[in-house]
């Protein structure tokens, strides 16, 4: 009985939960059960800056239901503070009686049902001290500084080759412009949700997180406990995007919570908590000055950055962190700062630092393209960098001349053919734009353990998270192929720090990383099989050379005559083995020889109406090389969703203070507008990567944020070319086309 | 008015602050006294917009809390009794009360679709519909649209055009979309988009989506 | 909380005469999202969707009776040819959930300047039937908003029906969002021409404090529009128009957009509606 043998990796298989996702009983944190869980809820704070004079709890603590009001004034002081960034904030909630941004918690209401609690936290009276809010980067820039502490420390505030003023002074042709981009929100479709319940000193969480083993730590740190007494379990995750790669007060709020209650408690966001605080990406400013030879060779390029960060942190968005490696310009200066504003701290989200920051130089180029009468793919080609332009080393694999070429066949690029604001089709203004994006290939340390059992079926375990990435599809596929089985006889627990441990799912580090221990350890398992074949008299396979062998559709068998073998159900009976299994443990190198990234090149055409100026992104291509892909159906949908939510903070996402209290007006998807159906035109996601060991053991490199990169200049770069006139803030809207 | 309810009966107040971590000494709950001795529900200090703003919402505060009625709802064909507060949405009632969690709770204000139902099989928002109205009334939920192991076509398509990443909005983008061919049997496809938009998806899965419903057209 | 299910009109307005506190509620759609914040807490909640005298719709003499609690889904199937205008609006509404439920009363009711029921109500010369057990009175629509969120209606009073005329002429509704569906408009118009008083009626939305006629791009239109020869419709009697359009609104800046766009775009709308609008009476 022999089916055709498909590789599992790059077979275009359905997501292994999607059945328990279309019936409704995919469990994500807030559906997990809880038996008598009480209900915690916050108080929020309706002014940005300032102090809590006086709290008044005691009309919330009488009303039915409340088991207890905690607030900076009676609340156990924490035992630690975790470490930046995996607890995002240096200030722990209720530390004290300070307000630093709108809608910070000031208490914390815990009742046996969430409605209680709702309406007791309404019962809070607190009396103010207004400070003077600092509402927005405006007018904070003057003041900005050069970040200190834990961020800067992790992400480089300044990057330096040769002499970029001389070499800027000297250069015949200049550009130099200053972008803007607004605060922006990841928006996850699921608010985060924690429940926490304690057997003595023991913690259970089940908490929405993109990581759970630095989230642990965090927990055990505040809460002065060794890593092994907290367990956190991560369910399906609602959407990601950074929104939960940082842990956030409220985790430890619902753990605190359940010890002061001693039962245990859920605390569920609610979508304003969701915008104010969990993060976001932080408004910018960004100066770039370009200086190129008339023939568009580039010979210095300029990046200066100034983002708002919290009062309590000072969080440096890393928009400069790529620009040494863009292109081959001999001299370079990028410097980034921060300035103080009455937000919530900012965090991660995709891309942090590289979606803004290539914004703005990814512009400056298309201006410099036209400054010079060239085709902006053109001068992208001219500096194109074959070896990292930092570190002169190679880069263990780059095809972004292939993502060029192939996006540009595929979308009919062409340039020359209309000057700025010329193309028309009936009441459209038409244009089409191209920018490139690169992202730096991360990697941690990751495990996992692959079995197979003697019925046949097999096992991955990995403390990965699933947060719409098709991460457990693609952990499945790759344990098959390493195995040799259908993907269909293997299965994956994830989302548990009590299961070897993943890499986090976020900067794209899940196919790489954590794909790597699971290729390691499945390749591990068939090793173990095989050899034991190979000196089992008993089998067909005795004696063969280990490297003849090879597994397929869970039948070991010589390659030179499949018809030699054995499955390894045959194989493992014999034996009285009931389960074969080996850890993969991936360690990324310390010292490397290559340079690791991830590529894209995008092409657009927007379509914006003549006299309301709306945009529109009718036709959208993007390329990508992130290495092998693993799974080109849930890839595409990966890829298609990153250039679609680029667009929405291209066009149509903002989050804006109130210019007097500094609160943010619209904290809500009422007013935060993210794409609907109706703004999708035609968007085609292709792939032109190769299997890369040189980059991982897998030979796949991440997806999840090189999407997301160089879509917003690409379409500012279009409306530039459709109505000839340069929008340097994003969101591009209406009104600043009038 | 606010009307003085009458002390619960809960442990004495504790001004003690204790560590959180490896104690394991009682921590008393139920509030607390130290030093709060407002006089009573007006806003003292402060001055502007924000502080105004709290004032009135600490004014609609003072009504009488929410209470109870048992209600029956046919949620899938099947007759549930519960106990709900008199303002509580259908969402929170399937979810908290009946322990239907397919339906997701998103925004809590009608901006998402992610709690997607049909009434009688018309899409409605679970969180825009006050439980104690929809008594006699078919509630289908996504929890009710297989047919035993027999998924609905939407369903089906769902999986194999990839119609989702994360999932979260996935319960209210197929029930909308079962509604919307309930509705439009020949819907064209230039609408589709149109007519699904209020369900929104943050992973942008909305390629696969609109391909799906059309798949599931076709078999319908 | 009190919840109050009324089986007739006459029960609903003795409720509503007894406990004026109590909360009017037919699709919910804006007073949920008001209980699921705890915006309000109202001491009662009076549901009318139990009512049968204001479902659905009546014809009389040329005058289509819209019960309180007929949906926008039910106004664009069963009214779309006899009030196309107000049929264009209601398919803006949101999305197809809030329209199987919310309705053009509660619309009116929540009196926000950027519902969409109101441009083609004001366009139309829309007349609203309000009743208490004091007795039955008519408003004509622009006298029913009086501020941002104030309406005319008493506090024993709850809108009974909205009378608008059947269409005499074409009539278009245009809508402006930062995205293409389910949104809050940034602004929008509606425009009805009546081909046998040969007047014009308009409507805008997002553009004032409260929804409102342009009264002098009204009056110069039915004055300067070649109703008799059906001339092709001539620029700048078009653009004169979404001039005066403009110039009735009173726009503020804010998160949806600047007044200076809207005012941009009300013209706009203003002309390209008109344009629709005229080459279908020419047609015709």
């Amino acid at each position: 009985m022999t089916r055709s043998w498909v590789e599992p990796i790059g077979a275009n298989i359905n997501r292994v939960e999607a059945l328990a996702k279309v019936t409704g009983r995919a469990v994500y944190t807030a559906d997990v059960p809880a038996q008598g869980a009480a209900h915690a809820v916050q108080v929020p704070s309706q002014i940005s800056a300032g102090r809590v004079r006086r709290i008044d709890t005691r009309e919330a603590e009488r009303a039915t239901g409340v088991l207890a009001v905690l607030t900076h004034q009676n609340v156990p002081r924490w035992r630690g503070q975790p470490a930046i960034p995996y607890y995002a904030e240096s200030r722990l909630p209720l530390s004290d009686d300070r307000i630093h941004f709108g809608n910070q918690c000031l208490a914390l209401v815990i009742a046996d049902t969430l409605h209680q609690a709702e309406y007791a936290a309404s019962l809070v009276l607190v009396d103010y001290q207004l400070g003077q809010p600092v509402p927005n980067l405006d007018a904070a820039r003057a003041d900005a500084y050069p970040p200190t502490g834990p961020y800067p420390d992790r992400f480089p505030t300044e990057h330096r080759r040769g002499d970029a003023v001389a070499a800027l002074r000297s250069a015949p042709v200049r550009v130099d412009r200053e972008y803007r981009t607004a605060t922006i929100s990841h928006a996850p479709m699921e608010p985060s949700s924690t429940l926490a319940s304690w057997d003595g000193d023991q913690l259970t969480l089940h908490d929405s997180s993109q990581g759970v083993f630095a989230h642990r730590e965090a927990v055990a740190t505040a809460f002065g406990l060794p890593v092994e007494s907290v367990r956190l379990i991560s369910s399906l995750i609602g959407g990601g995007f950074g929104n939960k790669s940082y842990t956030w007060g409220h985790t430890l709020l619902a753990a605190l919570a359940a010890r002061v209650v001693r039962r245990p408690v859920r605390l569920t966001l609610n979508r304003k908590e969701v915008f104010t605080g969990t993060g976001h990406m932080p408004a910018m400013i960004q100066r770039v000055r370009l200086g190129a030879r008339r023939d568009g060779t580039l010979t210095a390029i300029t990046h200066d950055t100034v983002n708002a960060t919290s009062p309590t942190d000072d969080r440096n968005e890393p928009a400069i962190q790529s620009t040494p490696a863009l292109y081959a310009v001999p001299n370079l200066a990028a410097r980034a700062q921060v300035a103080k504003v009455n937000i919530g701290t900012s965090g991660a989200m995709r891309t942090p630092g590289d979606t803004p920051g290539q914004f703005a130089v990814e512009c400056a180029m298309d201006e410099l393209a036209y400054e010079l009468g060239m085709d902006p793919l053109e001068l992208r080609r001219k500096n194109y960098a074959e070896r990292h332009p930092q570190s002169g080393k190679p880069f263990s694999g780059k095809r972004l001349l292939r993502c060029y070429e192939v996006g540009a066949a595929e979308f009919g690029w062409s340039w020359g053919e209309a000057e700025p604001g010329t193309l028309r089709d009936g009441n459209d203004l038409v244009g089409y734009g191209m920018a490139s994006g690169i992202r730096a290939e991360h990697s941690a340390p990751a495990a996992a353990r692959v079995e197979i059992s003697s019925d046949g079926t097999a096992e991955v375990r990995t403390g990965t998270q699933e947060i719409g990435g098709g991460t457990l599809t693609t952990m499945v596929q790759v344990a098959a192929s390493g195995l040799g089985v259908s993907p269909d006889r293997v299965s994956i627990k994830a989302g548990d720090t009590d299961l070897p441990q993943g890499a986090p799912t976020f900067g794209s580090m899940t196919s790489g990383s954590t794909g790597s221990a699971v290729h390691l350890g499945a390749r591990r398992v068939r090793v173990a099989a095989i050899r034991l074949a190979i000196r089992d008299t008993q089998s067909p396979l005795h004696g063969a050379e280990e490297d003849a062998v090879d597994v397929r559709d869970g039948r070991l068998l010589l390659r030179a005559d499949p018809s030699r073998g054995e499955t390894y159900v045959d194989l493992l009976d014999r034996h009285g083995i009931g389960a074969l299994r080996r850890v993969g443990e991936y360690q990324p190198e310390e010292e490397s020889a290559v340079e690791r990234a991830t590529f894209g090149a995008h092409f657009v055409e927007v379509r914006i109406d003549r006299q309301l100026s709306r945009v529109r992104v009718a036709r959208h291509v993007g390329v990508f090389d992130c290495g092998r892909v693993l799974n080109e159906k849930t890839a595409t949908n990966q890829a298609r969703g990153g250039m679609i939510f680029a667009m929405g903070g291209a066009l149509m996402e903002q989050l804006v203070p109130d210019p007097v209290s500094g609160r943010l007006i619209t904290p809500a998807l009422t007013d935060y507008h993210v794409p609907v159906h109706a703004d999708i035109g035609d968007v085609r996601a292709l792939f032109v990567g190769e299997h890369e060991p040189e980059a991982h053991p897998v030979g796949a490199k991440g997806l999840g944020e090189i999407c997301s990169i160089g879509i917003a200049p690409a379409i500012a770069n279009a409306v530039f070319h459709a109505t000839g006139k340069r929008v340097r803030e994003l969101p591009i809207t209406p009104e600043k086309l009038l | 008015m606010r009307s003085r309810r009458k002390f619960e009966g809960r442990q004495p107040v504790s001004e003690q602050r204790e560590q959180i971590g490896a104690s394991r000494r009682t921590f008393l709950v139920g509030g607390l006294s130290a030093g709060a001795g407002l006089a009573g529900a007006t806003m003292l200090g402060g001055s502007g917009t924000a502080v105004a703003s709290q004032s009135t919402e600490l004014a609609a505060a003072a009504a009488p809390p929410p209470d109870t009625r048992k209600i029956t709802l046919t949620v899938n064909g099947q007759a549930r009794t519960t106990d709900v507060d008199t303002r509580a949405s259908l969402l929170d009632v399937l979810r908290e009360r009946i322990g239907l969690t397919g339906t997701k709770k998103g925004c809590n204000q009608g901006a998402c679709g992610a709690c997607t139902i049909l009434v009688d099989g018309d899409r409605t928002l679970a969180c825009l519909t006050l439980a104690a109205r929809y008594e006699q009334r078919e509630i289908t939920t996504i929890e009710g649209l297989a047919e035993g192991n027999r998924l609905h076509p939407v369903q089906q398509a769902f999986i194999e055009r990839d119609g989702f990443q994360c999932g979260f909005c996935t319960s209210g983008q197929i029930v909308s979309a079962v509604g919307l061919l309930n509705e439009r049997p020949d819907v064209p496809d230039a609408e589709i988009p149109e007519l699904m938009s209020g369900n929104l998806c943050r992973c942008a899965a909305y390629p696969n989506i609109t391909a799906a419903i059309r798949d599931a057209r076709g078999e319908g | 909380m009190e919840f109050y299910r009324p089986t007739s009109w006459r029960e609903a307005l003795e409720i509503r005469a007894a406990q004026p506190d109590a909360l009017p509620i037919t699709g919910g759609t804006d007073v949920m999202v008001e209980l699921n914040f705890d915006r309000a807490r109202p001491a009662a909640l009076l549901d009318l969707t139990g009512v049968p005298e204001i479902t659905g719709w009546s014809e009389r003499e040329g005058q289509i009776q819209i019960g309180a609690s007929m949906s926008y889904t039910a106004i664009i199937a069963e009214l779309a040819d006899r009030l196309p205008c107000l049929a264009l609006a209601a398919r803006t509404v949101g999305s197809p959930q809030i329209r199987n439920r919310g309705t053009a009363a509660g619309n009116l009711g929540a009196g926000s300047p950027a519902g969409d029921s109101h441009p083609p109500l004001l366009a139309t010369g829309a007349k609203v039937h309000l009743e208490s057990v004091r007795g039955s009175r008519e408003l004509s629509i622009d006298q029913f908003y009086l501020g941002v969120k104030r309406t005319a209606l008493e506090p024993d009073e709850l809108i009974r029906s909205i009378e608008v005329p059947a269409a005499r002429g074409p009539q278009q509704f245009a809508k402006i969002g930062t995205r293409n569906a389910m949104v809050i408009a940034v602004c929008s118009f509606a425009i009805a021409l009546d081909a046998g008083s040969r007047t014009v009626g308009t409507g805008l939305g997002s553009a004032a404090p409260t929804p409102r006629q342009a009264t002098d791009a009204q009056d110069f239109l039915a004055e300067a529009l070649p109703w008799a020869d059906r001339d092709p419709l001539a620029e700048e009697l078009a653009n004169r128009f979404g001039e005066l359009v403009a110039a009735a609104a009173v726009p503020i800046d804010d998160v949806r957009g600047s007044a200076r766009y809207r005012r941009h775009a009300l013209a706009v709308l203003a002309r390209r509606t008109l344009g629709w609008a005229w080459e279908e009476y020419r047609c015709a």
